[in-house]
């Protein structure tokens, strides 16, 4: 296992964001968490990255994560690659990628590799993130969270508010890296995508996992498909 | 005329590097950690009469200046770790609030430890002025130009620090992560920066370059408990022209400001002189004119003159 | 405007009580009158940074303004005091006006700059003019009346007045506008506010504040500098609106009496301390009360200070109304009702926090005989141990059985209406029909988690719970009715107020509710805050043979609001039994 959690929980003052879910991502495993608008999705990998405070327990590869910050998960490789990119808009592309291998002090190989699977990127890496489309700045912060040389990459929304053949285009790039072995954690609104690429998924609503399994049989589920497929 | 416009010019440039050091302090703290700090001119003074007692007990000046950047820097720290990391995330206001409680308690403070007579401080610098007489063609009157020894030093210590100290933010790699920290918080915290650590960082340095433009200001000004008052309303308005969110801005902010405060003071005395206006003199008006410019500054460009295009950081 | 007209006698009472005590001291009556001038002046300040939101650290500037305006205008003018004090407020107002206009493009951190920028230049403009007297300043500034005692009197009456002015305004779409402003400036916007515009009222109105407050204090104290009226002081005036309450109309007095109190507490050689003291309170509240002083003792009103008269409210009223009504007991409880006419019976159950008193107006139905019970825990009767709507059920089942009522109609309001549909759903046929009046839906009613500490502060505050009722009951115009509803309400059982929302939150009758097939009428009033549409849809639905009728113009409680309709529909519906 890379990731296990036992009732993790998320608030937000007296708001109850995540009720306490139990989930587990294994080695190589692609694992998605799809639900509705605030069913608790970023909450949880919010408070699995340490960026906002969590209750429960949470062990990476063996780790009690409770005591540790947000810049230890990141040193030891648990990375998110945060919902609405949150890059920097007044560094350059390639700083932007620069700063994701912050902890880990070498650069150059990450950055081969992050412009070998975005050539978009190592077009424009003089320019100012914040000029590149809404397409580019996802990229660049999946770029910038493999330059952490991630063992378990937490992705939110990678797909939100692009069109769809940018949508394309990312997992696609996601698929190679998934092909490469690292553990993925993906939150995700577009569900059909989302079963589409995993192995497993979690379905939360209200805070809590209200369904898990296969995601190829979760795709297959009635009650899945007329909730969160539309079909 | 020329002479005397050269002249504003000499005695703007060593103030404008103050008041540009003193806007990089407010700049730093603001850019990175989101807070306007209305203590930075007191919090440095406290570092000055730290400094100054390390030096009457020790009769060292490097004792003395190297305790008092010191004192800022732990002074800086504690209002960072102690009450800042309270207010996180509450509204502009109280963070505004607290730091004008601060400059309130640091201004008691010093005038209980201290007193209220002025001490002397010595000049950091000396030698003698440079003077210097432009070619006849340019100045018939012959009257030459100088270049306070003192003045001139001052001037390179302000600006270089200020400018090493930008620098420092600008390339090293904790600069680089303040700088990331202040454009995104959550990005920052997404690749590891330790962000708690970053704004330390930024407080310390900050009211530390405060402590240092105090030093540099003190044996004009002497070592009291207002002695950076105005200082700090200048560095405001550096700050300002800078854009809060941009070093070097207000550095460069600050030596425009300084030549423009001599060049009002030198048009307002040749005006009242023209205009027979007896009784008044011009000096009590520069800092009127230069709070004047900080409004109609802020009026006319509301987050600053070089502010940042991708958001506004209010 | 009732409470504005109280609220401003108290404030009068206790200031002029203040003044007679201190009557022949005239060290304390400048104090006082310097509390209450530095009160106006943090009064405007509160106008602008409390209600609009845009912090000022210049605004002793204006009552730098102020004072000299007046002073050049009584001494040199000869112009009458109050007049000039008057006019003192207005030049303040025109320079808060041109301030304010800067002042818009700015948000924050940027505005307190520009303010306090505007605070230095004003003291430092006027300490360079010789006409003002420059940095020495003007003395022997006459004062206006003789004697202390009355400088003060006159000083605590321009404060009510204003007090008052500043309440209206506050209430008034211009106070709205300035919250919404505060809250937000792109939400307001959306909502079709003018920022600008509003903020430049705020700024004028709180200089002219300001600049009233600085002519009085150069009256009241004979010598004005232009120093006097530095950052040091717009510092105060925030320190007393920030511990006083910002937002609160009388947090700035408070506020006023501890800095000023401390000023002249300090005023012999501890000056460095009331730095200290003063900047220390004003991080401590902002860190640990960012409510002020005014929310503590609003807060105690509500929690503690009408305790005893609620003791004494509770004994008479018992006593008092339960004359003209009887007692029955029901499994070994009393229970209180009401009753009228004669025929085939009604039944009315209340809603939470009722009484019977709540049918008053709707119990003579002619053919009928109708019975109004207080439900245990609420009115005159007894109190269970719990709050359950399947327990009141149970009494009201019993209440029906010990009357010997024969198949009734039952009329269920609210609550009410829960008990009515657990009964129902239990007793099928025990009614002959049933009436839900804005009833919970029989999937219960949820009260969001934050409202419970305020369910909690109606047990111990009257004021608050009579201005709770009037949300729910939006059209009753009867004052009288309400002060008597909400009296009835404060008889309610200590643990049924949190109880009664905990036990609307439980109850769970959907899918069991259509148990009763008998016929059934759901009344719904178009502006109740606590039932939804969807909720009185829900309720209408989950029974085979009901009727859903809604009124557009009554709240949650059509049968205070609108009794003569009530009647009548109630009337149609019975007589189609």
């Amino acid at each position: 296992m890379v990731l296990e959690t036992t009732a993790f929980a998320v608030s937000y003052g007296k708001i109850e964001a995540l009720k306490g879910v139990s989930i587990a991502v294994g080695d190589k495993e692609a694992v998605a968490v799809i639900g509705a608008n605030g069913a608790g999705k970023s909450s949880l990998l919010l408070g699995l990255a340490g960026i906002v405070e969590s209750r429960g327990a949470a062990v990476y590869r063996g780790r009690d994560l409770g005591v540790l910050p947000s810049h230890g998960r990141v040193k030891d490789g648990l990375v998110l690659c945060p919902e609405g990119r949150h890059v920097f808009p007044e560094l350059p592309v390639e700083e932007n990628l620069r700063l994701g291998a912050y902890r880990r002090g070498r650069a150059r190989q990450g950055l081969e590799k992050a412009y070998e699977l975005f050539p978009r990127l190592a077009e424009r890496r003089r320019q100012a993130a914040g000029y590149l489309s809404g397409g580019e700045q996802q990229m660049l912060a999946i770029g910038r969270a493999l330059m952490a040389e991630p063992e378990l990459l937490m992705l939110d929304e990678p797909s939100l508010g692009l069109a769809p053949v940018l949508v394309d285009q990312v997992f696609e790039a996601l698929g190679r890296l998934r092909a490469t072995g690292m553990a993925m954690l993906l939150v995700e609104q577009n569900a059909v995508k989302a079963l589409g690429f995993a192995d497993r998924a979690y379905i939360l609503e209200t805070g809590r996992v209200v369904m898990e399994g296969r995601a190829r049989e979760l795709l297959n589920d009635g009650r899945v498909r007329s909730a969160y497929l539309g079909i | 005329m020329l002479v005397k416009l050269l002249q504003s010019i000499i005695f703007g440039l060593p103030q404008g590097a103050l008041y540009g050091l003193m806007g990089f302090g407010l700049s730093l703290v603001f850019g990175t950690a989101g807070v306007m700090n209305f203590a930075h001119g007191n919090a440095g003074m406290v570092g000055v009469f730290v400094g100054w007692t390390v030096l009457v007990l020790t009769k060292s000046l490097p004792a003395g200046i190297v305790a008092g950047l010191a004192a800022g820097a732990v002074l800086g720290a504690f209002m960072d770790r102690v009450l800042m990391k309270r207010v996180r995330g509450l509204s502009h206001g109280s963070m505004l609030i607290i730091t004008l409680g601060v400059l309130m308690i640091l201004d008691g403070l010093a005038l209980i430890v201290w007193g209220t007579e002025p001490l002397l401080f010595p000049d950091l610098f000396s030698g003698l002025p440079i003077l210097w007489t432009l070619p006849p063609a340019l100045n018939p009157s012959g009257m030459p130009l100088i270049i306070p020894g003192n003045d001139l030093r001052t001037f390179l210590a302000a600006l270089g620090s200020a400018l090493l100290l930008a620098a420092f933010f600008r390339w090293s790699k904790p600069g680089l992560a303040a700088r990331a920290r202040a454009q995104d918080e959550v990005g920052a915290k997404a690749v590891g920066i330790n962000v708690a650590a970053s704004d330390t960082l930024a407080w310390s340095v900050g009211v530390a370059s405060a402590v240092l433009a105090g030093f540099l200001i003190a044996p004009k000004t002497t070592v009291a408990p207002t002695m950076l008052v105005n200082l700090q309303l200048y560095g405001f308005t550096a700050a300002v022209f800078g854009g809060f969110s941009s070093m070097m801005g207000a550095v460069i902010g600050g030596l425009a400001l300084g030549v423009i405060e001599k060049l009002v003071v030198l048009g307002l005395d040749e005006a009242f002189m023209a205009g027979g206006v007896a009784g008044v003199n011009a000096v009590d008006f520069q800092l009127s004119v230069v709070l004047i410019i900080i409004i109609v500054t802020l009026a006319a460009r509301p987050t600053g003159l070089f502010a940042s295009k991708f958001k506004g950081k209010v | 405007m009732r409470g504005t007209l109280r609220y401003m006698a108290v404030t009068a009472a206790v200031g002029i009580l203040a003044g007679a005590v201190f009557s022949g001291q005239s060290f304390i009556l400048v104090i006082l009158s310097q509390i209450v001038v530095f009160s106006i002046a943090a009064l405007g300040l509160n106008l602008l940074t409390g209600m609009a939101g845009q912090v000022s650290i210049g605004n002793a500037a204006f009552m730098s303004i102020g004072a000299y305006a007046s002073v050049v205008l009584a001494t040199r003018l000869g112009v009458p005091v109050p007049l000039a004090a008057v006019l003192g407020g207005l030049a303040a107002a025109v320079f808060g006006f041109l301030i304010g206009l800067p002042a818009l493009r700015m948000k924050g951190f940027y505005l307190a700059i520009a303010t306090m920028a505007f605070g230095v230049v004003v003291e430092q403009l006027i300490a360079v003019i010789p006409a003002l007297g420059a940095h020495d300043g003007i003395r022997n500034i006459p004062s206006f009346l003789p004697g202390e005692l009355w400088t003060y009197l006159f000083n605590l009456a321009f404060y009510l007045v204003l007090l008052w002015a500043a309440r209206r305004v506050a209430e008034s779409p211009v106070g709205l506008r300035w919250r919404m402003v505060r809250d937000g400036e792109t939400p307001a916007r959306s909502f079709g506010v003018d920022t600008a515009r509003a903020k430049l009222s705020a700024f004028t109105l709180s200089a002219f504040y300001g600049g009233v407050a600085g002519s009085l204090y150069a009256h009241t104290v004979g010598y004005i500098r232009s120093a006097d009226f530095g950052l040091g002081r717009s510092l105060d005036l925030l320190a007393m609106i920030m511990i006083g309450g910002l937002g609160s109309y009388q947090g700035g007095l408070a506020g006023a009496v501890i800095i000023v109190g401390l000023r002249f507490f300090f005023s012999r050689g501890f000056g460095p301390w009331l730095s200290v003291i003063i900047g220390g309170l004003l991080v401590a509240f902002t860190l640990f009360f960012p409510r002020g002083i005014a929310w503590g003792a609003t807060l105690n009103w509500h929690k503690r200070l009408q305790v005893p008269y609620l003791w004494l409210l509770r004994k008479i009223r018992r006593r008092r109304t339960s004359m003209d009504g009887s007692s029955v007991v029901v499994s070994g409880k009393n229970m209180f009702y009401r009753e009228a006419g004669e025929g085939r019976p009604v039944v009315l159950v209340h809603g939470n926090t009722g009484s019977c008193l709540w049918w008053r107006d709707a119990m003579d139905l002619p053919g009928w005989r109708t019975v109004a019970p207080d439900l245990p825990n609420f009115g005159r009767s007894d109190a269970l141990d719990v709050a359950d709507i399947d327990a009141y059920a149970d009494s009201l089942a019993a209440f029906i059985d010990v009357l010997g009522l024969k198949r009734p109609v039952v009329v269920g309001h609210s609550l009410g209406g829960a008990v009515v549909m657990s009964l129902a759903a239990r007793k099928p046929e025990l009614a002959a029909g049933i009436v839900l009046v804005d009833s919970a839906s029989p999937s219960g009613l949820k009260t969001p988690e934050e409202h419970y500490p305020v369910i909690e502060l109606y047990r111990t505050s009257r004021d608050l719970m009579r201005k709770a009722l009037s949300g729910v009951a939006p059209t009753l115009k009867d004052e009288r009715l309400l002060d008597n509803l909400a009296d009835d309400a404060m008889l309610m059982a200590p643990h049924a107020y949190a109880g009664n929302a905990r036990a609307l939150e439980r109850f769970d009758y959907a899918g069991r509710a259509g148990a009763f097939t008998g016929p059934v009428l759901v009344l719904w009033g178009r502006k109740d805050v606590i039932v939804t549409e969807a909720m009185a849809r829900e309720t209408a639905a989950a029974y085979k043979n009901a009727k859903l009728s809604i009124w557009d113009d009554a709240g949650h409680s059509p049968m205070v609001e609108n009794a003569e309709r009530f009647r009548k529909e109630l009337l149609d519906f019975l007589a189609g039994i």
